[in-house]
């Protein structure tokens, strides 16, 4: 099942499922009572018909909704996303620009989460009951109920206002000029082109808000790894294992966590695609020029283009991460490849 | 049960201690302030804003962040020094003579400026920025407008000619507005800018302007990005005295991270403070907070039509409204800095009411005019508001809750309907809503802005004030646009005020407060209520 021809089957379901997206992200945002106009133009500029006139023009917005969305597919066939309202630039630069900014703060969270959560879910399950496994649950219970902004607040009046040991909100130190743009990422296309000041400045300014932003997904991991654990430990291969005379940790690491890998990568990918697809506040406190601040820009402004092309976007992340936690589970768990 | 924990885990955790101490390591250990990594260069002016704008492109910006940046890259005929709004002072111009009873305006243009391109400026760049403005339709396009401009020319490569259609002596407390700066002809319309009738659909220098700017001002743009950073540096070719400090630096930040990067030292100066944060800041020895006066004015509108609302179209429970508001619970709600203004005009523009004039709340005389009205058991009424905007950071939910726990000891039982702008804007410009509850930005320093409030005008007929609804008011109305003695403005524009306050359906509540703060080494800093900063007079 597994095979070449199910991974094309898979990429080509693509096309019809984003064109339902569009369809339906198009409907929704031209249904949503409010006038672009009106959120976009001065109070002046309002009263006056031809200001009101040029805008529409301006965007399209003069044409009936369905010739709107027909010149949308056209332009979206050939590439162009049209022209963001809030930026006056192409959605697709806007997009090239936030999503790498995004990317390199969901993969510090995810790295981190990863790092700790599951760990800890471990070793949570294995101390069932005792002392660590209540002070892990703990952690995952705060980990996913505090707040993303009051946390961020918090660690930077902390860490950079009062003990100076992380910078401030921003992705590089103002006085450094971003590395060669390659992929986006500052921390890889510094270490491409041997920029160690800026890979410095970079990383430093992840820690912060990568572990902000990782508190959620930390304590979801240790809660499904530790109950994944648990459910495994208690059946009967662990047993065969241990009564083989084999080491405790051997057990539990070469044995046991495998089985339980299935539902853990399910909750790592939904919770890169939510990171990946932007974290308005915390981009908000951390003066990070992501996609989610893009996004609630482009909702508020009613932006169209940029409202469209940002849920194509989410859409295609989305899928493509459903499909690669899919051909995890292939490798990881070789039932679901024979099958 | 298996053995102690384990090597991986430590083999995890010295990996993350020694990760941090090379990186805690590349940042500093804790230092006195200005000497940290991260720390605002001593070459650089870094300031912090919340980007509210699209474009850079003067004739088409119309928001703070274009305000600001193109005041620093661009000239205008004339300007506004030290924050002052009441005087207009020499910038392109040097002199200016006004004749045909006041409609019409000679600008004599300052010899011997270059743009940073090193082009002359001559009265055709100002002629072609000043038409192209005009013809992009854009939402700074009714400036001129409204000043009433018939024609722009250049008599002479020195001189600059306004005709207006009739006289009104706004024009000059219209063009210090940063949307008309002159820009370098030559090189716009080389990269697709035009000035022509059709310029909405034909110019397309806006992209080139996002990247480079065409100015004569103290400052030029080395970098714009969307929604994170503006760096500009010193114009060599600059007409007047070199700014002291070489760069600027202008940086996207909402106000919570704004107070943490001025107290640390990395930002100069923050521009979009909230008014909860001044106690905190205040605290800090380093910093130099000031509160001051919006001139937005935050106001309840009530509908004069009877089918709408049949109780607000009397004039009695208008007043009654007016007499049962605790004005000064409403300011305290709006912290330090913030003013009650007696009526629609700012407290700092010409033709303001004194403070005297200010109404006080009088919960029996509210009760007594009620009655009188017909509502001894009060009546019932919606307020409408939008929901997701905080102008000036206010939060229109918390004064409506405010404003409805007044109304409602006098009787008055109001429904709070809180809407999306893109919902409520519409209604409230539409005339529908029987409360509303809505702010005016003025377009332009100057009282004349606020004839829009009376009957006829644009914002009187969204309360259904319709003309002809008073003969004085329209007689005082033709008197103000015309007159351009100062006294004479000023008296009538009071005259205005008082009778709106008896007779319309307006009920001004308060300019929220502005704050702003400074690290102490900032010198030479006046805010300035349309551009925010004067970028070439900061020092530190």
């Amino acid at each position: 099942m597994f095979s070449l021809s199910y991974l094309i089957r898979r990429l080509l379901l693509l096309i019809p499922m984003l064109f339902g997206v569009t369809v339906v992200a198009f409907v929704v945002s031209h249904v949503v009572p409010g006038d672009p106009a009106a959120v976009n133009l001065g109070q002046y500029a309002m009263s006056d018909p031809t200001i009101v006139a040029a805008f529409r023009r301006q965007w399209g917005l003069d044409k009936p909704a369905p010739l709107q969305f027909l010149v949308y597919m056209g332009n979206l066939l050939h590439g162009n996303l049209g022209i963001s309202q809030q930026t006056h630039r192409p959605v697709a630069v806007d997009l090239a620009q936030y999503l790498p900014a995004t990317a390199e703060l969901a993969l510090a969270a995810i790295l981190i989460s990863i790092l700790v959560g599951i760990p800890l879910g471990i070793v949570s399950a294995v101390y069932h009951n005792r002392i660590i496994d209540h002070i892990s649950r703990l952690l995952a219970l705060m980990g996913v109920s505090v707040p993303v902004f009051w946390l961020g607040l918090v660690g930077l009046d902390i860490f950079y206002v009062h003990f100076s040991l992380l910078p401030g909100p921003g992705r590089l130190d103002e006085s450094l000029t971003a590395p060669r743009t390659i992929t986006g990422l500052y921390t890889l296309d510094s270490l491409l082109t041997g920029n160690w000041t800026d890979l410095r400045s970079a990383l430093a300014h992840l820690i912060l808000p990568g572990l902000v932003l990782s508190g959620f997904s930390t304590g979801l991991f240790t809660r499904i790894t530790r109950s994944a654990m648990l459910e495994v430990l208690g059946l009967h291969y662990t047993r065969t294992a241990r009564a083989k005379g084999l080491a405790g940790w051997r057990v539990i690491l070469r044995h046991a966590f495998p089985n339980a890998l299935v539902p853990t990568l399910t909750s790592i990918g939904l919770a890169f695609a939510n990171l990946l697809t932007g974290a308005v506040l915390a981009e908000t406190i951390f003066s990070w020029p992501g996609i989610g601040r893009y996004a609630y820009q482009a909702a508020v402004n009613l932006d169209f283009p940029a409202i469209m092309g940002v849920t194509i976007l989410v859409a295609f992340i989305y899928i493509m991460v459903n499909l690669c936690v899919d051909v995890l589970y292939a490798l990881v768990d070789p039932r679901i490849r024979a099958r | 049960m298996p053995v102690r924990p384990q090597r991986l885990s430590w083999l995890i955790v010295s990996a993350s201690v020694s990760l941090a101490v090379a990186l805690f390591g590349a940042h500093g250990t804790p230092a006195q302030a200005g000497s940290h990594v991260g720390a605002s260069p001593a070459d650089t002016i870094v300031t912090a804003m919340f980007f509210d704008g699209k474009s850079l492109d003067p004739g088409r910006q119309f928001e703070y962040m274009g305000m600001t940046a193109d005041r620093a890259m661009y000239d205008t005929l004339v300007t506004f020094a030290n924050g002052n709004l009441t005087k207009p002072v020499p910038d392109l111009a040097t002199s200016w003579k006004v004749s045909g009873g006041g409609s019409v305006y000679t600008f004599t243009l300052r010899p011997g400026v270059h743009f940073s391109s090193g082009n002359p400026l001559t009265a055709a760049d100002v002629v072609w920025s000043l038409q192209r403005q005009l013809n992009l339709k854009g939402n700074p396009s009714f400036l001129l407008q409204l000043a009433g401009v018939s024609s722009i020319s250049a008599p002479s490569s020195s001189t600059v000619r306004v005709t207006l259609k009739t006289p009104n002596p706004a024009l000059l407390y219209i063009l210090p507005n940063p949307s008309l700066s002159v820009l370098d002809s030559k090189v716009v319309m080389a990269q697709g800018g035009t000035d022509a009738a059709n310029a909405d659909k034909t110019d397309k220098a806006e992209s080139y302007l996002n990247t480079h700017s065409a100015g004569s001002g103290p400052y030029v743009l080395t970098g714009y990005s969307p929604g994170n950073s503006i760096s500009m540096t010193a114009n060599p070719k600059y007409w007047g005295p070199a700014p002291k400090i070489k760069k600027v630096l202008l940086l996207n930040q909402k106000s919570p991270a704004e107070q943490l990067t001025l107290e640390k030292g990395d930002t100069d100066i923050s521009l979009d403070l909230a008014v909860d944060q001044v106690p905190a800041l205040k605290k800090q020895a380093q910093v130099a907070t000031y509160s001051l006066s919006s001139p937005d004015v935050f106001f309840l509108i009530l509908n004069l039509s009877p089918s709408v609302n049949p109780a607000t179209a009397k004039q009695d429970v208008r007043q009654a409204i007016r007499y049962a508001l605790d004005y000064k619970g409403i300011l305290s709600l709006a912290g330090t800095g913030a003013t009650q203004p007696p009526g629609v005009i700012p407290v700092q523009f010409l033709g303001a009411l004194p403070e005297s004039d200010a109404v006080k709340q009088d919960v029996a005389k509210a009760k007594a005019l009620l009655a009188k009205a017909g509502y001894a058991n009060g009546f019932t009424a919606t307020m409408e508001y939008p929901s997701d905007i905080t102008p000036d950071g206010i939060d229109f939910g918390l004064f409506a809750q405010k404003i409805a726990s007044d109304l409602s000891a006098v009787g008055i039982t109001v429904k709070l309907t809180p809407n999306p702008v893109a919902v409520s804007l519409p209604n409230y410009r539409g005339g529908k809503e029987q409360i509303g509850f809505w702010y005016w930005g003025p377009d332009y320093p100057d009282p004349s802005d606020y004839l829009n409030f009376l009957p006829g005008q644009l914002v009187g007929l969204r309360a259904n004030w319709k003309m002809g609804a008073d003969a004085q008011l329209a007689q005082w109305m033709k008197q103000a646009s015309s007159t351009v003695d100062k006294a004479q403005r000023i008296a009538l524009y009071q005259r205005i005020q008082r009778r709106m306050n008896e007779i319309g359906p307006f009920v001004p509540l308060f300019q929220p407060s502005k704050i702003v703060a400074t690290r102490r080494s900032v010198s030479g800093f006046h805010y300035n209520a349309i551009w925010q900063v004067d970028f070439n007079q900061i020092g530190k």
